[in-house]
């Protein structure tokens, strides 16, 4: 029994830091298992059902959870060539190898974090929707300790970068809601 | 860019007139040490815990590089300078490109693998950590704090920790602290036998750097002396005192893998012309063997100016001529010769790095099987 509650207690947790974020932030929108169209992109993608599109301040891309954002999030993001890496001054190209992608990803994401314990433990080539790509996981740790994982999706079009992004606690809720994430990039479709 | 400029600001501010040096010859105070803590004043008792907390932060976020070989070379060090502080003053590597060092109020004193990168031996690491150690046995940190105070700053250095770091870091402590700094441990590395000339080295050799990256002093240096100033003042000071060991060998040997791990932290970061930069001085390079020409390639192809892929061939070339079974100068030979499109070549040094490469988790591996069953696929008759 205690194991049970204790194992409740996170999703107890995450339920209640919803109910008390939606009603409040009209924002919030639950997903249904419809495809989310990125005209801008050229793409469309399904998100998780049962997550929630939250407010996303930046018009390039989109956000999604299901128990919070910091619980676990899924971002989508389309990024022009010359806006991609602006913290390190590069661009992306049509004609970037994916390898290429990665390693230039990384580096513009160790530009954006305050710390530098950003390691990357995999790189791998996928197919993205079809294109040339690249899975890359990583971990990070805040400021106060706490251990994050990461995974993220990359390709290039003629057009810019497309990145699909997923983050959560390595503790408990990474494992638990990544196949969901993995699930979705599969329904990724270029317009 | 991001990095540099913080770094040099912090670096480097001290302005060592031999005027000002004159009237800096107090005795050293004995710093408390834990045990002592409750007999400290308040504020002081205050800036211990924090900094206390600040080292338990940077241990649990990972920042800070473990090495047991760099970390006793580093805690020798302090032996040998600073023999009757070897037990209160503990010195740690961060994870860190930019060219930094700080001091904290309980005795931690960091330094960073960016700056342990620049440096070229043993003295110049005494000089950093001497000065360093000279702001804790002065307790320059609660003099400054209680300056902050009278200013009605204080409010901002203690509320958060990475304010708390950037106070107690050197672009916070006064100009006179570190003209006493650089006097003590100047006074130090003379004691310890090592060659204080080599102070100055450093600050010469990051004025070169910020020309050479074309990173403007003026906008870093407003209330600080341009770096050459620095140097000089340093120079002079060193001027009247004996010669001594520099420790090239030792220093390269115990740092070896800490140095390796900066230009890698270098590469992931992005910093191509940091490379290209520290990596073309051929007294820096050398240290490193054929991983020297390797990262300079790095630096070339990260860099990406006109003309910088054929310096990368011929950086990566340099790499497998001294070490022939340098699989990542092949992997990167081999990537340099695919998008030149010849594939013959690319196909060679593919095969060449995966014959040799020994790292099971080596994260290009995948990625160079792709190119070459491409490769294979198109240049078949």
């Amino acid at each position: 029994m205690s194991a049970i509650v204790q194992c409740m207690q996170p999703r107890i947790i995450g339920l209640l830091a919803v109910m008390l974020l939606v009603p409040g932030c009209a924002s919030y929108v639950p997903t249904t298992g419809a495809p989310v169209v990125d005209a801008q992109g050229g793409y469309r993608y399904v998100p998780p059902a049962g997550w929630y599109r939250t407010a996303f301040r930046d018009p390039r891309g989109a956000q999604y959870t299901r128990d919070g954002q910091t619980l676990q999030t899924i971002y989508t993001m389309f990024e022009t060539h010359d806006s991609a890496f602006a913290l390190t001054n590069k661009r992306t190209s049509a004609d970037m190898l994916p390898q290429e992608i990665a390693e230039h990803f990384v580096a513009e994401l160790k530009a954006t974090l305050a710390n530098d314990t950003l390691t990357v433990t995999q790189r791998q080539p996928v197919l993205v929707a079809g294109r040339q790509g690249v899975r890359l996981a990583a971990q990070f740790r805040s400021d106060d300790g706490l251990r994050y994982g990461l995974v993220y999706y990359l390709t290039v079009t003629e057009n810019g970068l497309l990145s699909v992004t997923y983050r959560a606690p390595a503790l408990h809720y990474f494992d638990r809601h990544l196949p969901a994430f993995e699930r979705s990039v599969q329904t990724l479709e270029w317009l | 860019m991001r990095s540099t400029k913080p770094a040099i600001a912090r670096r480097l501010m001290a302005l060592a007139t031999v005027v000002v040096l004159g009237g800096c010859a107090a005795a050293p105070q004995v710093i408390s040490d834990a045990g002592d803590i409750a007999e400290l004043a308040a504020d002081e008792r205050r800036l211990w815990l924090m900094s206390d907390e600040i080292d338990n932060t940077l241990r649990k976020s990972g920042a800070v590089y473990t090495d047991q070989q760099a970390s006793d070379y580093l805690q020798s060090l302090v032996a040998a300078l600073l023999p009757e502080f070897a037990q209160h003053i503990r010195v740690r590597v961060l994870k860190n490109v930019e060219a930094n060092a700080f001091a904290m109020a309980n005795g931690s004193v960091y330094i960073n693998t960016g700056m342990l990168l620049r440096l070229r031996n043993e003295a110049e690491l005494a000089a950093i950590v001497s000065h360093e150690a000279a702001h804790v046995t002065h307790k320059h940190v609660v003099g400054n704090v209680r300056t902050a105070k009278r200013f009605n700053m204080v409010a901002n250095i203690v509320g958060l920790g990475a304010s708390f770091i950037a106070a107690t870091s050197m672009a916070s402590l006064s100009q006179a602290h570190e003209v006493e700094a650089d006097v003590v441990g100047m006074s130090r590395m003379a004691s310890a036998g090592y060659a204080p000339q080599a102070a100055a080295a450093p600050f010469q050799r990051l004025a070169d750097e910020l020309q050479a990256r074309g990173i403007s002093q003026a906008g870093l240096f407003r209330s600080h002396p341009q770096l050459q100033t620095r140097a000089a003042s340093l120079a002079a000071l060193a001027a009247d005192l004996p010669n001594g060991r520099l420790h090239t060998e030792r220093f390269e040997r115990s740092l070896a893998r800490v140095r390796l791990a900066a230009l890698e932290q270098a590469v992931q970061g992005g910093h191509g012309d940091l490379l290209v930069f520290l990596l073309a001085d051929e007294e820096l390079r050398e240290g490193f063997g054929s991983a020297g020409f390797y990262y300079l390639g790095e630096g070339y192809r990260l860099r990406d100016y006109d003309g910088d892929r054929e310096r990368a061939l011929r950086a990566y070339m340099s790499a497998v001529q001294q070490d022939s079974g340098d699989y990542r100068a092949h992997g990167r030979l081999g990537l340099l010769y695919m998008k030149a499109g010849d594939n013959a070549r690319a196909i060679n040094h593919f095969e060449t790095y995966q014959a040799n490469s020994t790292d099971a988790a080596d994260a290009d591996a995948a990625f160079v099987r792709g190119y070459l069953e491409r490769l294979r696929r198109d240049s078949a008759p």
